[in-house]
């Protein structure tokens, strides 16, 4: 059964279209001009329950606008997607329930408390056991090896450490979606591999549906079934990774989409 | 949003709010400076006065002291003018992916952030009352409860409109001008920096078709013992039908701005 699918999905966006100088921005202050971005165009795919899919493309290709239509943060302008039963752009509460998103550098801890507190609220939020989520904290911080700096304030832990945090905060209520927007971006290659390591874990115990965004092949190559590559909105290639690496002339071509800016 | 998770936002508020202990004494400072500039101001205007506007010098004072702990307690224009930023900046989105009311979350951080400026009002109120010449009407045992009731509900329409103006960033993109000018109005025409009654009839006539003068004035005159009961009741009908229309229209805003919102880029 398919958990994640989208029909024909698109979302254009109507930017300014103006100059650089301040000559330029007076002229956009009096008479503005605007034109229509087509950030994604016409994307269909399915995700079955409990693969891995890597999602690649180059910058501003359209990737992280693909998966915030999958998390409901996105109205799409046209075409659908289904997730796990639910429109996501509706929002359902039981939806957000099941649905876990880290996004690089945007976070959802607070800052100037310890991690520990944020994820107290989180288990309340998500109307978790008292109990049970204190003891999934323990477990998953352990895993990834913060257990001690559950007490430290968010701002004063390392990108690493927080990047961590993030995927605990995430994980906490067991969603059975969990949609990661670069999540290795600036980590050095230990931390990339204990959050490799989880993923694996994580997708093996909880037969949680992936959705993982990345420049970095080798997050891709480590992690996925299942392959989806996005240029310019539109969808280039959809199937699985082995397929694709036994392509050396497809590969070639993808790499050579992905590289160019 | 559960009842849990409403009372955890505010603690947790509360625990970023005494995180910063300097922030906080400078708090208490400059609201003690402000009323001792104050007084001076109106001891001035009060010289050799009996009255003025028909408010006694008894009264004066406590109308400024409570007017400022009014206007401490309830503005949050930091909080809103952060949160327009959130919804430019895209990082608003952290609200959309988890299970809440975005409006409810909003009002326990109101309520968590000033948690502690409202303990240090209320100790602030009662050296007033006990060790100065205050008025006997001043927060006397009859009024605290409609002084309490005018007081919780202006603070929460005041969080509405500010709501309302970080949800209309969702049309405009910037709104802190709609933050500067409800800031501007609500210190000129809400009641607690000057008394209502000494504005000109016809303004006092237009107010009356807004919310401003339930911010400052209602719970202001009311702690002061100058409300008579069929105003308060009167104000209370006028709250109420306020905070209708603002739950109204902060839905509205919400729902349409979030088909809206682009949270362009990465």
């Amino acid at each position: 059964m398919l958990s994640i699918e989208a029909k024909e999905l698109g979302r254009h966006f109507k930017i300014r279209d103006r100059g650089e100088s301040l000559g330029a921005a007076v002229q956009s202050f009096l008479s503005p001009k605007w034109k229509i971005k087509d950030a994604v165009s016409d994307v269909s795919f399915g995700i079955q329950q409990g693969e891995i899919v890597g999602l690649v493309g180059a910058n501003g290709a359209g990737k992280t606008t693909l998966l915030k239509m999958i998390a409901g943060l996105l109205h799409p302008t046209h075409g659908s997607v289904s997730s796990l039963g639910f429109t996501p752009h509706q929002r359902d509460k039981a939806y957000l329930k099941q649905i876990g998103m880290v996004m690089g550098q945007k976070s959802q801890m607070w800052v100037d408390i310890p991690a520990w507190d944020t994820f107290m609220l989180l288990a309340d939020i998500y109307d978790l056991d008292p109990a049970k989520a204190r003891a999934r904290v323990e477990k998953l911080a352990k895993q990834f090896r913060v257990f001690d700096q559950l007490g430290v304030q968010v701002r004063r832990l390392s990108l690493g450490e927080r990047m961590k945090m993030e995927i605990i905060a995430a994980v906490l209520h067991e969603p059975k979606i969990l949609i990661l927007d670069e999540p290795t971006i600036g980590l050095d290659v230990l931390a990339k591999d204990v959050i490799r390591n989880f993923v694996l874990e994580y997708n093996k115990e909880e037969e949680t549906s992936i959705i993982l965004s990345s420049h970095d092949m080798e997050d891709i190559s480590e992690l996925c079934d299942k392959l989806i590559v996005i240029n310019k909105g539109k969808l280039v290639y959809n199937g699985d990774l082995e397929s694709f690496s036994k392509d050396k002339n497809l590969k070639q071509w993808i790499q050579s989409i992905i590289s160019e800016e | 949003m559960n009842l849990r998770s409403f009372k955890k936002v505010i603690r947790n508020t509360i625990m970023v709010d005494i995180e910063y202990r300097f922030n906080y004494y400078m708090l208490i400072l400059s609201t003690i400076l402000t009323l001792i500039m104050e007084w001076a101001v109106f001891e001035h205007v009060f010289e050799g006065r009996q009255n003025v506007g028909g408010l006694p010098a008894s009264h004066a004072f406590a109308f400024v002291l409570f007017g400022m702990i009014i206007r401490t307690v309830q503005v949050l224009w930091g909080k809103a003018s952060q949160m327009i930023d959130e919804v430019r900046e895209g990082t608003f989105r952290r609200y959309l992916l988890q299970p809440i009311s975005h409006p409810l979350y909003f009002i326990a951080q109101a309520i968590g952030a000033k948690t502690n400026t409202f303990l240090a009002a209320i100790v602030i109120c009662l050296v007033y009352k006990f060790a100065f010449d205050s008025p006997a009407t001043f927060l006397s045992i009859d009024g605290l409860g409609p002084t309490f009731i005018s007081f919780t509900l202006s603070c929460l329409l005041l969080w509405m409109i500010y709501l309302c103006m970080v949800y209309a960033s969702f049309y405009l993109e910037e709104s802190q001008f709609l933050l500067l000018t409800l800031n501007i109005s609500i210190g000129v025409f809400s009641g607690t920096v000057l008394p209502l009654s000494w504005l000109p009839d016809w303004l006092k006539i237009f107010l009356s078709y807004t919310p401003l003068p339930l911010l400052g004035d209602w719970p202001l005159r009311t702690a002061l013992g100058l409300m008579p009961s069929a105003e308060f009741f009167h104000s209370l009908q006028l709250a109420t039908l306020w905070t209708a229309i603002l739950a109204g229209l902060m839905a509205i805003l919400y729902r349409r701005g979030l088909k809206r919102y682009e949270a362009f880029g990465g």
